[in-house]
């Protein structure tokens, strides 16, 4: 035996099981916080609930009370708001910056994007205010070469500095403010950047063919 | 490189959700079918956010009609910002299509 609640669904008069309706209920709560950051997400949850009246009522039987199983049949239909697809408004790019990474002032950190061997130079000039890294490499070059405790320093560095892999790594290395507008022009470059070495790597093969195809 | 695919997917998507509805005046559910019928959905949620984004962005426009089992239904219209912009999207696609066809041959 179970008790039946009367809901209007997008318009449509249902008698629902109450079993059911917890379901309904949760699920479009689960939606309705998916989408509250989104504009307009008034209207997507009214949409999903439109739609999942239709499916209702295209039903065998549309008349007859609506049960747990087609609640569940809906939502599998609908899909939930993870198999969206990540289509909420906020860019879901600074999502997979983890949070407590926001941290503000500077940071020594290793420049792998500019590097020599472990972009440790890079990432001093950076920490340093150095504009060019040429300049730190030469000091380094000369405690390697010249007084023999370069070598050690630079392993104990290369250990000690993590490498700068996220955007808001190579802000931090640098010292530069971590918003939102930086990130996404650090993004932007860092998508320069492959297109470049896509672009490069293009000219290798190439060449390499052109290589090839003259030897043989 | 997650975000990269799904923002992919998401610009095709809004390319054939704009070119159905290019073709005439739709109701929501008829778009569902179709974009069911080619495999570019599973699960129909995908679409109601991705067509408020567009109408918000003015690239869409619906007029409620009434229906004889229930009540008014949502027809999807295009505007002309977003034939232009479909427009774009198309030229830009072929181009791109090209360049990965021939890159992989």
């Amino acid at each position: 035996m179970n008790d039946i609640k009367n809901i209007n669904l997008g318009g449509h008069p249902f008698a629902i099981d109450m079993n059911a309706y917890f379901a309904l209920e949760d699920y479009l709560i689960a939606i309705e916080k998916h989408f509250a950051h989104s504009s307009g997400n008034k209207e997507i949850v009214e949409d999903i609930e439109s739609r999942i009246a239709e499916i209702f009522r295209e039903r065998q039987k549309p008349l007859e009370v609506v049960v747990l199983t087609d609640v569940q049949e809906a939502i599998a239909v609908m899909g939930t708001p993870e198999e969206f697809g990540g289509e909420t408004e906020h860019d879901e790019f600074y999502d997979d910056i983890p949070k407590t990474e926001w941290v503000f002032g500077k940071k020594m950190m290793r420049d792998e994007e500019d590097s020599i061997i472990g972009g440790v130079c890079s990432g001093l000039s950076a920490y340093l205010g150095v504009e060019d890294p040429i300049w730190v490499r030469l000091g380094m070059a000369f405690l390697i070469l010249g007084m023999g405790v370069g070598f050690g320093l630079y392993i104990i560095l290369w250990i000690v500095m993590p490498a700068a892999e996220s955007p808001s790594d190579r802000l931090a290395m640098r010292g530069d403010e971590i918003n939102v507008e930086n990130i996404s022009k650090e993004m932007e470059r860092g998508m320069e950047t492959f297109t470049d070495s896509m672009n490069k790597f293009g000219e290798k093969v190439t060449e390499f063919g052109e290589k090839f195809s003259k030897k043989g | 490189m997650v975000s990269v695919k799904a923002q992919m997917r998401k610009g095709i998507l809004e390319m054939c959700i704009l070119s159905i509805i290019e073709r005439g005046e739709i109701y929501t559910s008829d778009i569902l079918i179709k974009l069911k019928a080619a495999e570019l959905i599973v699960v129909e949620g995908t679409l109601y956010p991705l067509l408020t984004r567009l109408k918000n962005g003015g690239m869409l426009d619906y007029t409620w009609k009434e229906s004889t089992s229930g009540p008014p239904r949502k027809y999807f219209i295009i505007t002309e910002e977003g034939s232009a912009f479909l427009k774009e999207l198309k030229t830009s696609w072929k181009q791109l299509n090209k360049s990965v066809n021939k890159s992989m041959k």
